[in-house]
């Protein structure tokens, strides 16, 4: 709760905002209760006087849900020596509750209304979107709003996921002024709401209690007993045991923890605790065995609740009609007072009940008039003799297949097929044997064509002649064609092979590149990489509020494509800075071959396979970022000419 | 006498040739038998015919299928993975079936999604996140025993699976997918136990509440309760739960799991609830660039990728959702590969000596490998084949069987397809039914027009439904 020393309407008091940021308050001094309280729900606008005038004031605009008339209060912030800072203090706390207030009201805006302007994106979009967001859930645990309002868990999620961190961290810092920390921060989350989900689960998720007394061995290393207990080992122990809890409680402050447990650890006492037989060998153990004798009685069992046990398959109400009495005794190890014979089984036993107790389900009223509800009814029916369910498949009816291959109706042939159609055989055989005779009647050496002929290769042509006779240029068997055809087709293989030669990613797809692969030095590459991430981050966030439809956020929208023009700024830097390195390095290489020619005589050739890549490498490798940028900017341009041409045309 | 009794009505209630593997006899039918010609050649190719058809006897009955999967592969990395009943053991076992069963999921799912999990001392791990790149699953289950980070230990199996955690984490890693596509849940159990923290039916019902459809597969024994959440989450059709036999059994009822589930008939409510919707899509144009660039998704370098047919962002595989403006974006190739779960090519039928005959088909027509002719005492026996034991092949062709007929295979090594009519040999049978998925025979026919073949018209009869 922060409060300010003000006046109002001439009279001293003080202005205090609620601790949960809710409500303004202002009390006059002396007053019991305050005389104003505004809900900053209801706030629509806020006012200070501007930072230079010496009177420092905040005006409050409201506008109640009931009322239809605007109020405004103002508060002079009377303080001598804080004023300034009061009203500073005030105005961020507000501002950012307004701002909160808001970004709350659009969520559910954004994805469940449908725009009825026309020249906003397709509604479907907004629908699938819809859909994918919100299938419907009662975990209250899990909805998207209580994932979005746990700030803890989503510091968490970024604790345990580098990148993800890397990521927010990058577009936080770089996100354009005008949106809030905090309305970037949800839309950033928004969009991995599923994220959070995963991790709340997997950070949630407790292990089964077990046996933990089976589980604790002592480990014989280096002839010394060790022992690994851990806090929860010894918590599952007492909870478990309250035997044991009992003795460690009576004995250890005489005892050393530590002694406590290696003694207890082979003591008797355990033995007995794990429903071991106990045998003269035993080592005894004044202390402990004194607990021997004590038996269960401390830890009996806490019987499965009787009281949901449905009486239709309560065990002990058939004790009156039990056949065994008659004749055949039950098992030993079914009846009572036997166990001392075999510990071990009634020691599992109650083990496994205390088990089952945490885990037990909790239902309703079981003592009802039949004294079972319907689930209960249905877990305890036959299903055995049960019909199979219906059959509730959805068969498909399959029409022939082949209609699709054809075109609907009309003629289904290719352009092709028609034109060979109308064709003679008889002709077009003819023209064949002809062509290929004439063929090879040149060269009746050969048999067959002779390609080199045909192409008109003439070696003795050279280049200058050539470009003396531009037409002739266009000679397929000229040098310069054949050259130009060898470097494509080489240039081909090279990319092909640049394209398939990493076999780590499935054919059809692209391996990545490692970055070490690029020109480009490492701080260039790095700072890339990060503008790239934060670029997209930028572009989903544009996408997600220019599909949204809402006329409402067509601020947001500008906001991104100002943030996005400042990321094509950031990409020009980089190349701009990389170009520079580069220049320095060929003048530095240029340098050293001068000072090489001066010193030897001898002049070396300019080497720049070394040399870091320059704004061209940059661009290059940017290029679909920036293409992305600019689709984007197009169509929030192009989008909003027309809507300003439609509201133009309306008024 | 009383546990006689027990056992006797036992045996009778139990159908025969359901018996477990340990339980049968030893087969005797194994003996191979000489043919007319006093040569045993005929009887063992029919067994190796036979051998290769059953792998394709499989329900053929085009239902509706979800081919947008979003699958949780759950495996259990419980101290019971350490068993060596499967050799070398069965955690190893399954890394490896895993790591190819991934790749054949991918192949013929290919618009699905997939994430992998891990029961691991009592909680549940995630391995891998949720996508369609097989690569990426594929090197996370290699990185549990080859840490790429050297700081780290190989993963070993440790203490006991937890099916609550499991089903938990799956439940809430698949609650964002969309409600066009199915949300699976495969856990490969090696152990006989669970230990949850919880009561276990409530996260089934929770499950069931969220259209998760769980399939367990066993390697040790039943359990009542993978029975329990099987049937509940799969329309009370336990049929997904499975236990292996053995080694190869494991692979084939992993593999099995390819095949998209069938989508069940909503009820009134489900469907007023979820009605079908349009899913936009894109199919972006491939690209090949000279230089490397980086792409949307990853932030990686690739040579080439494709371009978003919306935003024009570059994404480096398919399919995918666009990083920046979330459009799903697909090949249609993707969509066709999924088509022949939906569109099953029917099985082909053997064909008898007769038939043949009848046919006069000498060659495959898929390969032209040559048919074996037709015996020279079924061609003077033209037209009045003599029928020795009446049985009706499904072809509704009578057949006159020879004696090395041996059950499954074809006596004429033909088998034809009922669409076309047309004959093929085994070796095409296999191919067309486990790759292609298409018929030659039908394919390269004329198309008779427009004529409709489907029985019914448009309207259906209501549990039919019509695919254009």
């Amino acid at each position: 709760m922060s409060s300010v020393a003000s006046s109002y309407k001439k009279q001293n008091g003080t202005l205090s905002i609620s601790k949960d940021n809710r409500e303004v308050s202002w009390i006059q001094t002396g007053a019991a209760a305050p005389t104003i309280r505004l809900l900053v729900a209801d706030i629509s606008n806020l006012q200070q006087t501007p930072e230079k005038s010496p009177k420092v004031s905040i005006k409050i605009f409201t506008q109640t849900a009931g009322a239809n008339k605007p109020e405004d209060f103002t508060f002079s912030l009377t303080s001598a020596t804080t004023a300034r800072a009061d009203q500073a203090a005030i105005t961020k706390i507000l501002r950012q509750e307004i701002e909160n207030i808001r970004a709350r009201k659009q969520q559910p805006v954004a994805s469940a209304t449908v725009p009825d302007d026309p020249g906003a994106p397709p509604a479907a979009f907004a629908i699938a979107q819809a859909l994918a967001v919100s299938t419907g859930s009662n975990d209250s645990a899990f909805t998207d709003a209580k994932l979005l309002a746990n700030s803890e868990l989503q510091r968490s999620l970024l604790q345990s996921n580098v990148d993800l961190k890397q990521r927010f961290m990058q577009a936080l810092t770089d996100k354009p002024d005008n949106i809030s920390t905090h309305q970037f921060a949800s839309q950033f989350w928004v969009t991995r709401v599923h994220l959070l989900r995963e991790h709340a689960v997997s950070r949630g998720q407790t292990q089964g209690s077990y046996n933990v007394l089976s589980e604790v061995k002592p480990k014989n290393v280096d002839g010394t007993n060790r022992l690994n207990l851990s806090k929860e080992q010894i918590q599952l122990i007492f909870k478990q045991h309250p035997l044991v809890k009992k003795v460690y409680n009576e004995s250890v402050p005489a005892m050393n923890e530590m002694e406590f447990w290696s003694r207890f650890f082979v003591s008797r006492l355990i033995k007995k605790l794990k429903g071991e037989k106990i045998t003269e060998n035993d080592p005894t153990d004044p202390k402990l065995d004194r607990y021997l004798s004590l038996g269960d009685g401390a830890d009996v069992p806490v019987q499965l609740d009787g009281a949901h046990i449905p009486r239709f398959i309560d065990l002990e109400g058939n004790e009156q009609n039990h056949s065994q009495k008659r004749g055949n005794a039950p098992d030993m190890t079914m009846q009572p007072n036997n166990h001392e014979k075999v510990p071990i089984l009634r020691v599992l036993n109650s083990m496994s009940e205390k088990m089952m107790a945490d885990t037990a389900t909790a239902k309703g009223e079981v003592h009802g008039p039949v004294g079972l509800d319907e689930e209960t009814f249905n877990e305890i029916r036959l299903r055995d003799l049960q019909k199979d369910s219906l059959d509730n498949r959805i068969m498909l009816n399959i029409k022939d297949q082949k209609r699709f291959h054809t075109t609907e109706g009309g003629d289904h042939r290719s352009k092709e097929a028609i034109i060979y159609a109308r064709q003679n055989p008889q002709n077009v055989l003819a023209t064949i044997s002809n062509e290929s005779r004439s063929l090879t009647r040149f060269n009746s050496l050969h048999s067959g064509l002779d390609l080199e002929e045909a192409l008109g290769i003439n070696d003795d042509s050279s280049s200058e002649d050539e470009q003396h006779h531009q037409k002739r240029t266009l000679h397929i068997g000229s040098k310069s064609g054949r050259a130009a055809a060898t470097k494509q087709i080489v240039g081909a293989i090279r990319q092909k092979r640049a394209q398939t030669d990493d076999y780590s990613a499935p054919p059809g797809s692209f391996a990545p590149v490692p970055f070490e692969n690029t020109d480009l030095t490492i701080e260039i590459r790095d700072s890339l990489a990060l503008t790239h991430s934060t670029t997209i981050e930028f572009l989903h966030y544009f996408w997600s509020v220019f599909h949204s439809g809402d006329p409402e956020r067509a601020g947001e929208a500008q906001n991104m494509i100002g943030a996005l023009d400042k990321s094509l700024d950031r990409i020009k830097a980089n190349a701009k800075q990389a170009e520079a390195g580069r220049r320095a390095y060929i003048d530095r290489l240029n340098a050293q071959l001068e000072e090489h020619f001066r010193r030897s005589g001898k002049r070396k050739k300019l080497d720049l396979r070394q040399a870091p890549g320059g704004a061209e490498a940059v661009n290059a490798m940017m290029a679909p970022t920036v293409r992305a940028i600019k689709e984007a900017s197009d169509r929030f341009r192009e989008e909003y000419e027309l809507q300003i041409s439609q509201s133009k045309a309306v008024s | 006498m009383v546990a006689n009794a027990n056992k006797k009505s036992k045996e009778k209630v139990k159908p025969r040739g359901r018996e477990m593997a340990w339980e049968r006899e030893i087969r005797t039918d194994f003996r191979v038998r000489e043919g007319q010609d006093g040569l045993i050649k005929g009887h063992v190719e029919g067994l190796v015919e036979a051998r290769k058809r059953k792998r394709l006897r499989q329900d053929t009955e085009p239902f509706q299928r979800g081919i947008i999967r979003h699958v949780a592969l759950v495996l259990d990395l419980s101290e019971a993975m350490l068993e060596k009943d499967m050799r070398p053991n069965r955690y190893l076992v399954t890394l490896k079936y895993t790591q190819e069963y991934i790749r054949e999921f991918f192949e013929q799912n290919p618009i699905s999604q997939m994430l992998i999990l891990a029961m691991y001392d009592g909680i549940c791990i995630k391995i891998s996140d949720l996508s369609g790149n097989p690569s990426t699953h594929i090197s996370a289950l290699i990185a549990l025993r080859n840490p790429r980070n050297p700081r780290e230990v190989a993963k070993e199996p440790k203490g006991s699976p937890s099916l609550q955690n499991a089903l938990e984490h799956a439940r809430a890693s698949l609650h964002h997918t969309p409600s066009h596509g199915t949300r699976e849940v495969i856990i490969i159990l090696g152990a006989l136990l669970s230990l949850d923290p919880g009561d276990i039916f409530k996260t089934i019902s929770a499950c069931v509440a969220d259209h998760l459809r769980v399939a367990i597969i066993g390697m040790a024994g039943r359990l009542r309760i993978c029975q329990e959440i099987c049937a509940k989450t799969n329309a009370n059709d336990p049929s997904s739960y499975t236990v292996a036999l053995d080694q190869t059994h494991f692979r084939e009822l992993l593999l099995a799991t390819t095949t998209p589930p069938v989508i069940r008939k909503p009820t009134a409510a489900a469907q007023a609830a979820n009605p079908a919707s349009l899913l936009l899509m894109g199919f972006p144009s491939r690209v090949i660039e000279d230089s490397p660039t980086l792409c949307a998704c990853h932030g990686q370098l690739t040579r080439g990728g494709y371009t978003c047919s919306r935003c024009m962002a570059k994404v480096c595989s398919l399919p995918s959702t666009c990083p920046s403006c979330h459009l799903t974006l697909i090949l249609s190739t993707h969509l066709a590969r999924s088509y022949h779960h939906l569109f099953p090519l029917r099985n082909w039928v053997e064909v008898s000596w007769q038939r043949a005959l009848k046919k006069g088909s000498v060659q495959c027509t898929g390969c032209l490998t040559a048919f074996p002719p037709v015996p020279a005492d079924m061609r003077d026996s033209k037209g009045k084949g003599k029928v020795t034991n009446g049985n009706h092949e499904s072809n509704g062709v009578n057949g006159a069987v020879r004696q090395e007929k041996v059950e499954g295979a074809s006596e004429s090594s033909r088998y034809e397809c009922e669409t076309c009519g047309e004959h093929f040999c085994i070796d095409c049978d296999l191919f067309c039914h486990e790759v292609v998925h298409n018929c030659p025979g039908c394919q390269s026919s004329v198309p008779e027009g427009d004529v409709v073949q489907g029985q019914n018209g448009a309207a259906g009869d209501g549990n039919r439904m019509d695919v254009d």
